[in-house]
């Protein structure tokens, strides 16, 4: 239980003194590279991402290129033996075209092929249910942080929640979320939205970014009720600091995927683990074994591969949210960038695209985009 | 107690004993059954000789018995000895009766605890010797608190013999007629030494006294001089209660359990874990009992402290593996005793100290003067002030601390009864940001009558309730609920000695252990909308043992104790028994039917022979040779699947699914002692074996789960070491250095090999760290100032640690872990020192008082506490427990 992690806090203060270190085990030799599928397909038509990538040791992966598989054979099949192929995009993605879509009644395995070994995941099945609903709200909130000098300060932020409604039996839901918001380089050319719209290789003052959220796992396991059958509740998704990124338009996306208990369980599991520190009072990590397999190992131990694949129901929805919504009113500071080499000084932003990466903005907005 | 004076300045003035006229030439015949005084009366007027004595001790008590030519004053003294008094001649004609506790040989003979070894004192009479050997008897017990000395050590130097005296003080030895040295010793007291002439069967008493009360040398010992070399069975470790108090202690709090790791043999995962495991043993291996009821949890505060109040420990003894002989089990690794003491039986007295975070307070006294007696004492935790003062969200909306109250009742009915009765209540609690509030505790009561059928033939019956329990409360959120969880513990034990042939100490008994397990009960609380209601049905066992053992001295150098236990545990109704689908894994999802049982139903019997082995050939005084074999199964099993047990850690009885645990030890072991018997060295070596040790899958949900069997595995486990020990008993300087090599390993084999733990290769247990070192050091600075040092080495503990991490999105990392327990956490030292200093020593005080200061962790070593990752799994090493200096003040009255 979640709680029990508590107890090395507790000892934190007996303790009277603590102390952290980074710490580095010397890796055994015979620590091999696992491989790694992960993916869905959904019955939401649409491009569907299967990731295929392997291990990296730790040590590595601070400031070095993930492992990610950029030449495997990678499809999904269906237990009538169609094959919907998948072509890598970029850092290890491999994309469906733009219709793929689960069907009732069918089931899906994936299979990825490289040097010689295949991976394949086991048939999973689309469940009957069809229509799920997603209905996530977000009001304002606040949040108590330590800064830097040990003081207590409140955080004020966007609260996310989703609502849930009572079913007559078990349900289990992951929530996959992306942010989307609009940033101003105020420095930038003197640009209106329409007129940025089409310039390639210039400045922009105005970038639609689709952000990269720390992908916490949202997962939920609805307890049936038969005396609260059809209430509503809400559990929280996420809390968003209010920054920049609310200047002018900030969107919230949530994929909202219903799946098996088996598929919950595994994804439980990995949360299990991401939350394990290793700590005295915390449960023994292992190994969470999904439904991936390489079926050219000889045996079952060396064919355990890592990662899920699932075929789920799934319903979007989104959360436009103005500066008006959550009472912001004024301008923000102007937006800096940190230069790149010495002196490190912040400069002004000139160019939005320098703003975080240069591979997650768009000059236009998705086609989903409204405007208030 | 003028008269006491009195008397002592009289002797004081002669400055020996003399004795004019030999006690033989006053022999008593005749059958008698009269009342004390009238007896006293008559023979002074028939020998002519004068008896000193309060009326008020004599009055009501009687005399009986038939006796052919036996001497007045050991007549007398086999009918005072119940009573607590004895007689001694103090002149040709003159007799002196006083209280046993009330004799203080260290005054008659200035400053020593020591009798003349000049002349000897006569025991019996050569009228009444039988063959060549004799019986001598008689109380060893404390002379300032006047209780019984328990586990004391009762030596005959010239025939090399040695005795253990009981839980009353009360011993008895076979020695051979003659004339020879013996030597009364228990750690922390200062030696009783007395030449005694040995003519028949006769009684000795005498008055040991601690080193404090007498201003004497400080002496930390674990065992008397020729314990070591003598004792039939090895791996028994005792800690006398004042040796545990001048350790260097972490927060100012002597700490009981401990103490322990600084014997061979015993370690712990680590800072602040709670339990400790012993040769190879983990924490649920070991039986912990406090005054002989069982305790599920020995820990306060997740494990800094121990639920033993020292103020109220008497005494406590490790019987480590082969050390546990036929009358215990229950256990596979280590059965650990802990005493209370009585309450003194004459004077009120107190004990209390102000730490940091807890302050304690006890009482002692008479309820019926010299019949019965009360000691008392709680603790409590102040723990909370101190949560506040850190800036740290979590922390400043946190509380946690403890709470324990004990009690013990004595009374002595007779002169052949004595009845105890102890309690015990604690709680602990602890909520972290007005979130879950987790509250646990033990309650207990026991109650043992000690009976003398004979002074050959000795019962002792004992009944013992208990309770442990674990609560959690989440009032916060949609998941709102509260966990119930409880161990309901019933025992009842009846226990013989007997002593009546030569040569032979007869023990004989049975056991019946009552275990009502509930594992949980999930309930919704009324705010919550989604909460699963989850009802784990309890689960009842009974565990049986009958035992018999012998301890057989055939020679001055060969002994031999060998006993037999049989034992069986009966998992009966009312109850369910889940039954899985064949052929595949074992989950809540292969279950296929139920199979239910009614009330006191069998559900599953399991029973075995545990026999008990050990043998000592001494080749001389000093140095000796033991070998051991004993076999353990344990019924009750603790499932964890943390490195440091939990509050929250179930216990689950064996089962249609859960077969007992079996282990098989083999040690054996040189003892050397040095420099007469002040040095002494040992190097032991031991094998475990042990069958269908509970493990865990990976992943495992052990709380409120309805399927744990599915969840759990049975494997094997084998553990060998070798505990190496040199210590130094007496001088300005005392101590030891203990090194211990071990190591422990499991295997956990399912018929699906992806359950199997690491592909069903062996790998070593949470607990297996190879080397351990300790060096205790204790030197007497001055009379009242003592410095004390200890220092720690232990291999780091298995981890299983991450990796390599995988990606799944486009951002989030995972950890991939390694197999279980397949790194380790750095090595672990440090040194800690303590300077006591007592102020009040001086005998007029009324209140005397002590303070500790210690320092724990002097360098400041940054031992890890834990290594733990971050969420992209780097890991971080976290030391909590650095340089901590306390202080802590003790005051007696």
């Amino acid at each position: 239980m979640k709680y029990i992690h508590y107890l090395g806090p507790v000892l934190l203060f007996l303790g009277l003194t603590t102390c952290v270190d980074p710490y580095d085990f010397d890796l055994q030799d015979s620590e091999q590279r696992n491989f790694v599928v992960e993916g869905y397909l959904s019955n939401v038509p649409g491009k569907h991402e299967i990731r295929v990538s392997r291990t990296t040791f730790i040590g590595e992966f601070n400031g070095v290129v993930a492992d990610y598989i950029t030449s495997a054979k990678v499809s999904i099949i269906d237990d009538q033996g169609l094959v919907i192929p998948l072509e890598h995009s970029q850092f290890g993605v491999y994309e469906t075209g733009p219709e793929a879509v689960a069907l009732p009644g069918r089931s899906y395995k994936v299979r990825a092929e490289f040097s010689g070994r295949v991976y394949e995941s086991s048939f999973e099945a689309l469940s009957e249910e069809l229509t799920i609903t997603n209905d996530i709200e977000f009001r304002t909130g606040k949040r108590e942080e330590l800064n830097e000098f040990n003081n207590i300060r409140v955080v004020n932020g966007v609260e996310i929640v989703a609502n849930v409604q009572k079913a007559a039996e078990n349900k289990f839901y992951r929530w996959k979320v992306d942010h989307y918001y609009i940033y101003e380089s105020d420095l930038g050319p003197n640009l209106t939205f329409e007129e940025q719209e089409g310039l390639v290789g210039e400045a922009l003052r105005f970038c639609f970014i689709k952000d990269y959220p720390f992908e916490d796992l949202h997962i939920h396991r609805d307890i049936a009720s038969e005396q609260a059958l059809g209430q509503n509740y809400q559990i929280d998704i996420e809390f968003i600091p209010i920054d920049k990124k609310f200047e002018y338009q900030f969107v919230v996306e949530s994929t909202l995927l219903a799946m098996p208990e088996e598929d919950f369980n595994f994804w439980n599991n990995i949360e299990k683990l991401a939350e394990n520190t290793g700590g005295l009072f915390d449960a023994a990590p292992f190994s969470v074994v999904g439904n991936i397999r390489d079926i050219t190992a000889d045996t079952e131990e060396e064919a355990v591969g890592l990662g899920y694949f699932g075929v789920y129901n799934a319903a979007i929805d989104r959360e436009f949210i103005d500066p008006m919504d959550i009472g912001i009113s004024g301008d923000f500071p102007d937006c800096t960038i940190p230069s790149p080499a010495p002196p490190r000084e912040n400069h002004p932003c000139e160019d939005c695209r320098f703003f975080q990466s240069q591979i997650n903005f768009e000059n236009n907005p998705p086609f989903w985009w409204q405007y208030r | 107690m003028i008269f006491r004076v009195i008397i002592f300045t009289v002797l004081l003035g002669t400055g020996s004993l003399s004795f004019g006229q030999t006690s033989d030439q006053r022999l008593i015949t005749g059958t008698y059954d009269t009342s004390l005084a009238s007896f006293i009366e008559a023979q002074q007027a028939n020998f002519k000789i004068k008896v000193f004595y309060k009326e008020e001790w004599v009055e009501g008590k009687q005399f009986s018995g038939t006796f052919t030519d036996k001497p007045f004053v050991d007549v007398l003294n086999e009918s005072l000895t119940p009573y607590k008094l004895k007689i001694f001649q103090y002149d040709a004609d003159i007799f002196v009766i006083v209280p046993q506790l009330g004799f203080k040989p260290k005054i008659l003979i200035d400053k020593s605890t020591s009798y003349s070894l000049n002349k000897a004192i006569t025991i019996g009479n050569t009228s009444a010797t039988l063959g060549n050997t004799a019986t001598l008897s008689g109380f060893v017990i404390d002379g300032k608190t006047e209780e019984p000395i328990v586990g004391g050590i009762v030596y005959a130097l010239n025939a090399s013999e040695g005795v253990t005296t009981d839980e009353n003080g009360f011993y008895k030895i076979e020695i051979p007629i003659g004339e020879q040295q013996f030597r009364f010793s228990y750690v922390g007291y200062t030696n009783g030494v007395a030449l005694l002439d040995v003519q028949s069967s006769g009684t000795f008493n005498i008055d040991l006294y601690d080193d404090i009360t007498e201003l004497s040398e400080v002496t930390i010992t674990a065992e008397s001089p020729d314990e070591n070399i003598q004792s039939v069975v090895m791996g028994v470790e005792k800690l006398d209660i004042n040796t545990v108090k001048k350790l260097p202690v972490l927060l100012g709090e002597a700490d009981v359990v401990k103490s322990l790791m600084l014997l061979p043999g015993v370690t712990s995962v680590g800072e602040g874990a709670s339990g400790f495991n012993v040769r190879g043993g983990s924490v649920g291996e070991n039986l912990i009992l406090q005054d002989g009821a069982e305790i599920f949890n020995s820990s306060h505060l997740f494990g800094l402290f121990s639920v033993f109040n020292p103020d109220l420990v008497d005494g406590l003894t490790l019987y480590k593996g082969g050390g546990i002989q036929a009358d215990m089990g229950g256990r596979l690794s280590s059965v650990l005793e802990v005493d209370l003491k009585d309450g003194n039986k004459e004077e009120y007295h107190g004990r209390g100290g102000l730490g940091s975070l807890m302050a304690r307070f006890s009482m002692e006294g008479p309820i019926v003067k010299g019949k019965s007696s009360f000691a008392f004492g709680g603790r409590t935790s102040y723990s909370d002030w101190l949560i506040r003062q850190y800036n740290d969200i979590d922390l400043q909306r946190s509380k946690a601390g403890f709470s324990d109250v004990n009690l013990k009742l004595t009374h002595e009915f007779s002169e052949k009864d004595n009845l105890s009765m102890s309690g015990y209540l604690s709680r602990d609690y602890f909520q972290l940001a007005n979130d879950t509030l987790f509250t646990y505790g033990t309650k207990l009561g026991n109650i043992e009558w000690s009976h003398y059928f004979s002074n050959r033939f000795f019962s002792s019956t004992r009944a013992s309730v208990g309770q442990y329990y674990s609560n959690v409360r989440d009032e916060n959120g949609n998941n709102q609920f509260e966990m119930k969880s409880k161990i309901n513990y019933l025992s009842l034990g009846q226990d013989f000695t007997h002593t009546a042939f030569l040569g032979h100490e007869i023990k004989f008994g049975a056991k019946v252990n009552r275990y009502e397990i509930h594992q949980g009960n999930l309930v919704p609380l009324s705010g919550s909308v989604n909460t699963e209601e989850i009802n784990i049905p309890k689960e009842i066992g009974f565990e049986w043992a009958f035992y018999a053992a012998d301890t057989w001295r055939i020679s001055t150098k060969l002994s031999i104790d060998a006993g037999l236990r049989y034992s069986m545990f009966n998992n009966v109704g009312p109850g369910e028994v889940f039954q899985y689908e064949v052929g595949v894994p074992m989950t809540e999802g292969s279950v296929n039917g139920v199979l239910n049982f009614d009330e006191g139903e069998t559900i599953k019997w399991y029973g075995g022979f545990e026999p008990r082995a050990s043998m000592r050939y001494a080749f001389n005084e000093k140095n000796s040779i033991k070998i051991g074999y004993n076999r353990l199964r344990q019924y009750m099993h603790l499932v964890s699947n943390t490195a440091a047990i939990t509050p929250v850690d179930i216990w689950q009885m064996s089962n249609t699914y859960i077969r007992p645990a079996v282990s098989d030890q083999y040690s054996i072991g040189y003892f050397r002692n040095f420099n007469n018997n002040n040095i002494e060295a040992s190097v032991e070596l031991y094998y475990k074996d042990t069958e269908d040790i509970l493990d865990y899958k990976g992943g495992a949900n052990l709380l409120v789960n309805n399927t744990l069997e599915a969840d759990l595995l049975q494997g094997q486990g084998r553990a060998h070491g070798v505990e190496l020990s040199l210590k130094k008993k007496t001088g300005k300087f005392t101590g030891w250095i203990s090194y211990t090599y071990s190591r422990t390993e499991l295997q956990a084999i399912s018929p699906f090999p992806l359950e199997s733990v690491n592909n069903g290769n062996w790998y070593p247990a949470n607990f297996d760290k190879p080397h351990n070192l300790s060096i205790v050091y204790s030197h007497k600075l001055t009379k009242r100032i003592t410095f004390n040092a200890n220092f720690l080495y232990s291999t780091g503990r298995p981890i299983t640690a991450p990796t390599s991490v995988y990606r799944i999105g486009p951002f989030r990392r995972f950890p991939n872990y390694s197999e279980r327990n397949q790194y380790r956490i750095p090595d672990y030292h440090r040194l800690d020192v303590s300077l006591t200093i007592d102020q009040g020593f001086a005998k007029f005080k009324k209140v005397k008082s002590e303070w500790n200061i210690s320092i724990y962790n002097v360098y400041a070593r940054k031992n890890a506490y834990s290594i733990f990752f971050t969420r992209s799994a780097r890991a971080y090493k976290l030391a909590i427990l650095g340089f901590i200096p306390s202080i802590s003040y003790n005051f007696i009255f």
